[in-house]
């Protein structure tokens, strides 16, 4: 099970994920982060300060919530993500399809 | 014995009898000579005095004989004829006249006569040689006066006729004598011998341990009776035979006892040896399964050894095996010692080897990391020598530390062999917290390593000979070419005929190694090919077909290899989400459902400036760069899910490629180093 830590800040759910997020991961982050979706929060903001790796097995669960929320007119956005991590976002293109924030109130400010 | 006695006895009293007849004899001789004398000179003087009137000078010879016929008339009729002759001489001594059969008087003879004369003196007599009697008397006439002399002569066997006539008698009664004597010393020896020779004879019974036999022991009883030596003597034979015969009993049965209580104890030491030899026996096949019976079968490298013991546990060990990150490990060790302390300390030895090989990719690091192991559980300074070394498959590299063991060889193909240099390292076991050197050779296709304990080159024949190193160079020499397994029975073979009858004093292990070549696919991708395989820098890994398993291990491989080349966060991150994404592709579509036979490895090595990743795996053809063209510039909602791993890497690296080699995906992945391009940019 994938620990989120999930808090609100007015209506926007701030989620702060930690360590890796991988292919053996994947699908139990997949699972949490749809879950959240599903119930009913569609304004999510990741807080990326504590992951330091992600692979395409990452980016894909976050591709699909990333679709989800607009389908459902909100939205997902990412926070603080480590260089590395961001190169990763933008060699995959998915830093035009996912707004990526420099920090958190930042972030807050564009819901 | 006895009869040896009777005998003395017997030849003693014969030697009397024979001595006391001949007394006897003598002395009846002597009286027939004393006798016979006295005749002589009673008849001299006869005859003389018959011729007191008589003129001598004119006696005839006729006159003579009438003188022995009176003679023979006044005697008796058998003395008479004993006269044999009869000489008259005148005062001057010469003869005058003689009886018949007379010979002419002698010088003897006339002396003699002239002796009596001139002397006038008694008649003289004498025994002639021949046992006759001679008598001498001068003839006086009236008046006294010497008128001459007269001499008569008679043989003895006529005169001993006293003798003659009793002979029989004498003999009768020497033989009776004799007889008697003979018999009372048979008697009386028979009496003395008889009580000893029955007491030998109940000795030699008593001797065997038995009692006299009854008729024996009788008549030993009959003679104690007597009051003599003997009687007395049979008694203290007779208790004493008694005592010895009670002492036997009693001894037999100490014996028996002790006997019984002897092979008590022995079987009770039988058993605990049984039990000792069991618990040996045990171990023995105990340690001849922690050597490995299987070795690696690889068809890049062959391998063959052999141990055995010189007691029944030995202190040798060998050991190969495929590392986790897919190369070919192998040690030889010698602990110091024999025995099942040493064997202890072998198995120690072995596993902690193993398993510093699997933690520590380096050599060095896995011995240094194995001595500090086994320092630390060494209570009696045992220590082992050893070699260990990695050949990396596929570059064709030998990477080694030697810890104080003899240098293997090693050889080419029809070579001869040499020495594999010395990496100075001391025996484990000894120091805790050394570091340990490492060399890295390049391995050329078909070339053999040979590792021996010195149990081969210190083995004594039986005139105390050792093996040596010349001899097995030598041998070595002449099996370059062969095959692993037959250059070592080859070897083991001359060795066991070197040492003939000869004890073997020392565990004997040794193994074969032979590099038949990396595989062409790695070849075909490393630049420089010749030079670079001199290059140690490969680090390589077998990856586990589970994402789960292996993601954490790859992860761990790649820190490990970034930390020693000094990379940044983001070269090992680029490196880690490449390798995943590679991994996680095969998993998923090479091997959806069976992953038994998967083969994965992971390669990394610095190159100068460049980092050179190389991913492998034998699950169908898939080229990664042409699921990567995917287009990154389609809005949310059309992107496709997937595909987009391959896509990172391709943005990540700077050079990927992709080719198929002996049913194989390999993947290359080269990017400039972050430090470097930071200058560039």
């Amino acid at each position: 099970m994938v620990d989120l830590y999930p808090e609100y800040d007015n209506a926007v759910l701030v989620l702060n994920p930690l360590g890796r997020i991988d292919g053996t991961n994947a699908k139990a982050f997949e699972e949490a982060l749809l879950g959240r979706i599903d119930a009913g929060d569609h304004n999510i903001l990741m807080n990326f300060e504590g992951i330091n790796y992600i692979s395409s097995a990452g980016l894909r669960v976050l591709l699909m919530a990333a679709k989800r929320t607009s389908q459902s007119a909100g939205k997902l956005a990412l926070c603080a993500v480590q260089d590395h991590i961001q190169e990763v976002f933008k060699f995959s293109g998915f830093s035009e399809i996912i707004p990526i924030h420099d920090d958190r109130p930042q972030a807050l400010n564009t819901f | 014995m006895a009869g040896r006695i009777v005998g003395m006895i017997m030849v003693l009293t014969l030697a009397g009898v024979i001595a006391s007849a001949a007394v006897l004899l003598f002395l009846a001789f002597d009286a027939e000579d004393e006798s016979g004398q006295r005749s002589a000179e009673l008849f001299a003087e006869s005859v003389a005095r018959s011729l007191l009137d008589a003129d001598i000078r004119s006696l005839s010879d006729a006159e003579v004989n009438a003188l022995v016929r009176l003679n023979a008339a006044e005697e008796t009729q058998d003395e008479a004829a004993n006269l044999t002759h009869i000489w008259v001489f005148n005062p001057e001594a010469r003869q005058v006249a003689a009886s018949d059969g007379t010979p002419n008087a002698q010088r003897a003879e006339i002396t003699v006569a002239r002796q009596a004369i001139r002397d006038a003196s008694g008649t003289a007599v004498s025994t002639l040689p021949n046992g006759d009697f001679a008598g001498t008397a001068v003839v006086r006439n009236r008046d006294g006066e010497v008128t001459g002399a007269v001499r008569v002569q008679f043989s003895s066997d006529r005169i001993g006729n006293h003798f003659d006539v009793y002979r029989t008698e004498y003999v009768i009664g020497v033989v009776a004598i004799l007889v008697a004597l003979l018999l009372g010393s048979w008697f009386l020896s028979r009496r003395l011998a008889r009580p000893i020779g029955l007491m030998v004879r109940a000795a030699h019974t008593v001797e065997m341990g038995r009692q006299p036999e009854p008729g024996v022991a009788a008549s030993l009883r009959n003679t104690s009776l007597t009051r003599d030596e003997y009687g007395e003597l049979a008694g203290v034979f007779l208790d004493m035979a008694r005592e010895v015969g009670a002492r036997e009993i009693q001894l037999n049965a100490l014996v028996e006892a002790r006997t019984e209580e002897l092979s008590v104890k022995n079987r009770e030491l039988e058993d605990a040896q049984r039990e000792i030899r069991n618990d040996l026996e045990m171990a023995h096949s105990v340690q001849a399964a922690l050597v490995p019976s299987e070795l690696p079968d690889d068809p890049r490298a062959g391998i063959a050894a052999y141990m055995t013991p010189a007691l029944d546990v030995g202190g040798d060990f060998y050991d190969a095996f495929i590392t986790d990150d897919g190369r070919l490990a192998f040690s030889i060790a010698d602990v110091s010692g024999k025995g099942v302390a040493s064997a202890l300390m072998m198995a120690v030895g072995r596993a902690v080897l193993r398993s510093a090989a699997n933690q520590h990719p380096d050599p060095s690091e896995a011995i240094a990391s194995t001595n500090d192991q086994l320092c630390s559980m060494n209570p009696k300074e045992l220590f082992i020598t050893a070699f260990f070394g990695v050949i990396d498959l596929q570059l064709g590299t030998l990477t080694y530390v030697n810890a104080g063991h003899d240098p293997p060889y090693i050889m080419s193909s029809g070579g001869s062999p040499e020495m594999i240099p010395h990496t100075g390292g001391i025996a484990l076991g000894v120091l805790p917290g050394l570091s340990y050197t490492e060399t890295t050779l390049p391995l050329d296709p078909d070339v053999t390593l040979f590792l021996y304990t010195d149990g081969i080159t210190e083995a004594e024949n039986s005139t105390g000979q050792q093996f040596g190193r010349e001899r097995l160079e030598e041998k070595l020499t002449s099996l370059s070419s062969e095959a692993p397994g037959s250059l070592m029975d080859d070897i083991l073979r001359d060795l066991a005929e070197f040492r003939g009858e000869a004890k073997q004093f020392d565990d004997i292990t040794c193994m074969a190694v032979q590099f038949n070549g990396g595989e062409a696919s790695l070849d075909s991708y490393i630049p420089g090919q010749g030079d670079a395989r001199l290059a140690s820098g490969w680090r390589r890994m077998v990856v586990q077909p589970s994402l789960d398993t292996s993601l954490p291990r790859v992860a761990a491989f790649i820190e490990r290899f970034a930390e020693s080349e000094g990379f940044d966060a983001t070269e090992v991150f680029r490196l880690n989400l490449a390798l995943d994404e590679l991994l996680t592709n095969t998993l998923e579509h090479g091997f959806p459902d069976e992953t038994e036979d998967a083969e994965i490895t992971v390669a990394l090595r610095s190159e100068g400036e460049m980092v050179v990743a190389r991913y492998e795996d034998n699950g169908p053809a898939f080229n990664p760069l042409e699921a990567a063209e995917q287009d990154t510039e389609l809005e949310l909602d059309e992107r496709p899910i997937g595909g987009l791993g391959l896509q990172l890497i391709a943005a990540s690296f700077d050079a990927v490629s992709y080719e198929r080699v002996n049913d194989r995906n390999v993947t290359t992945l080269r990017q400039r180093r972050a430090s470097a391009s930071d200058d560039s940019e």
